[in-house]
């Protein structure tokens, strides 16, 4: 079934919508609460809650991604059980080393001088991806969105656990000068 | 926290990115190292110039045959029947500027390849007629055969190379190689066609992006000859390898089950002597014996210096476009002698090696006194030799 006829289903308010994504994007949400939750139960509360979701923003709502669109219910829904939990730092050995990484993309100034709205923030994190060779930017994504181990970012491009580094560390590195660049302080 | 901040931010990115990475995973999860692919695309290219049925063997392919021996499970050369490519589907993408194309016609004109179990070099000709208008730019991406899974993101395929070469009639040749690790349990393949060209108001901003899913009828039964390679063939093809990297001037001939390599610049001493060592391993095949120098390249590959993924980083660091995976970015290297002396040389690889160091291949045309050399030194960092 394509992403339209499920889509259609979501419109047409069949239960087998959900059923039809969960098969169809199961695995790839699964993965994304896998990575940032720590709780095997968590995970399946997120991912029954991603599908909820799902019913009750498409209508109105039609993605035109699906996948994607699916995915960014279930990363926002785990981050958020994460901050209620008080344990975003905390949360499971990928997510923490996740954002340790990402503090190292941070400009200097501990004191924040010029809080960036969110949505900014986001623009400008698509420009700074839009640059980026593809590989780079699919590492980026990989590494930061869906919190992927290394070896797993290494395994989808093809390469050693120490390339996939090197290329991140190298991308954190060029997100750092570019969010400096744009006087961006957090 | 601040880093928090930024990880909630990138939960709102384009979701066009989420959807490339998912695909790229799935695309590249059973390709070579890039390196590898663009130094047997550089000899796909070189051969395909004076052969017209060219067999490509990689230094590692050859090395495997050697290794196996004829009937025991080696590398087989392998000929597919002609035929044509149909458009099955059209999943094209669009990223910013890019618009899709529907009218590209791909017709497959000739498949051959080797397959074994860890294996697969698969070489296509394929006539690609664009719409009218627009031009092939030199590197067709993201081509490769892939097979659907059940679920959505475990397609998967292997990354192929390009060359296309202009007919002047609107059509282009278009020569792709994939090197598979495994067998092609396939008979789909992805392409993703880029042109420039002045075909509506969007390709007049810049480029193209057209990717068509295309089948080859039947499936993929390789005829496996009654054939195998001898050695003497395996060092022909190994030299063409190297040659095709532009590591010498060269000029190559090479005819499907034999060969004649030519390479200039004989003025080497030090390959000389290895010349007569090949000879004697040799003796049947046909090359200008007078012009060999490059085949030796081998011989005179050090398998390089490992470095530490501190040292890793730090040269990294130093390059604009090296991504631990090319030599790209390497401009210097150069062994350091005890008297202060140096004396340069030329990267050709650079990779990872499965403990996750960096390994540098590198050539040194003609070394003085190699075992006496104390150092490497490469773009200003020093690794100790002994």
């Amino acid at each position: 079934m394509n992403d339209n006829e499920i889509i259609e289903l979501f419109f047409s308010r069949s239960e087998q919508a959900i059923l039809a994504a969960s098969g169809k994007y199961g695995s790839y949400c699964g993965r994304i609460a896998g990575n940032l939750l720590h709780s095997p139960q968590d995970r399946e509360e997120c991912l029954s809650d991603t599908w909820l979701t799902a019913w009750n923003t498409i209508p109105p709502t039609r993605p035109e991604k699906l996948g994607p669109f699916l995915g960014k219910i279930t990363r926002n829904l785990c981050l958020t059980r994460l901050r209620d939990q008080g344990a975003l730092k905390r949360g499971g050995g990928t997510v923490q080393v996740a954002l340790e990484e990402l503090s190292q993309c941070i400009p200097g100034g501990s004191d924040p001088q010029a809080a960036v709205e969110q949505r900014e923030l986001t623009r400008i994190l698509d420009r700074f991806l839009a640059g980026l060779k593809q590989e780079a930017r699919v590492s980026f994504v990989l590494r930061y969105y869906q919190a992927e181990p290394v070896a797993e970012v290494a395994r989808r491009l093809g390469c050693t656990e120490s390339k996939a580094k090197t290329m991140l560390f190298r991308t954190r590195k060029q997100l750092h000068d570019y969010l400096e660049q744009e006087g961006i302080t957090l | 926290m601040k880093e928090e901040k930024l990880f909630a931010a990138l939960g709102g990115i384009d979701e066009n990115y989420l959807e490339e990475a998912a695909r790229f995973g799935a695309r590249k999860k059973r390709s070579l190292r890039p390196a590898r692919v663009l130094i047997a695309a550089a000899v796909v290219a070189a051969l395909t110039v004076t052969a017209g049925a060219v067999y490509v063997i990689t230094h590692q392919n050859t090395k495997a045959l050697m290794e196996t021996g004829p009937n025991s499970g080696g590398m087989y050369p392998v000929e597919l029947d002609e035929r044509s490519l149909s458009v099955i589907d059209d999943t094209s993408q669009d990223f910013g500027t890019s618009v899709t194309d529907n009218s590209t016609a791909v017709t497959l004109d000739s498949v051959m390849g080797f397959q074994s179990e860890e294996m697969s070099v698969v070489y296509l000709t394929l006539t690609v007629a664009p719409p009218a208008g627009t031009e092939l730019t030199a590197d067709i991406q993201d081509c490769g055969f892939w097979e659907q899974q059940p679920d959505f993101f475990g397609a998967s395929s292997a990354g192929g190379s390009t060359t296309a070469i202009d007919n002047g009639d609107g059509t282009y040749s278009v020569m792709l190689m994939y090197i598979v690790m495994g067998e092609i349990e396939s008979n789909r393949m992805q392409l993703t066609l880029r042109g420039f060209g002045n075909v509506s108001k969007e390709v007049a901003q810049g480029l193209f992006d057209g990717t068509r899913e295309i089948e080859v009828p039947g499936t993929w039964s390789f005829t496996i000859e009654d054939f195998q390679l001898t050695e003497p063939e395996m060092l022909a093809f190994d030299a063409a390898l190297f040659a095709g990297t532009g590591i010498q001037p060269c000029k190559i001939t090479v005819s499907p089950f034999g060969g004649t390599v030519t390479i200039a610049d004989p003025s080497n001493d030090v390959v000389a002597a290895h010349r007569e060592e090949l000879k004697a391993i040799c003796p049947d095949l046909e090359i200008d014996w007078n012009q060999m120098t490059a085949v030796q390249l081998n011989l005179l590959l050090a398998e390089g210096a490992v470095f530490t993924e501190e040292q890793t980083e730090a040269i990294c660091e130093l390059l604009d476009n090296g991504t631990g995976s090319s030599f790209g970015g390497i401009n210097s290297i150069q062994l350091q002698y005890p008297d202060g002396s140096t004396y340069e040389g030329q990267v050709v690889h650079l990779s990872t090696d499965e403990d996750g160091n960096m390994v540098v291949r590198y050539i040194f045309a003609a070394p003085q006194d190699l075992d006496q050399a104390e150092a490497l030194v490469i773009e200003g960092i020093q690794v100790p030799l002994k």
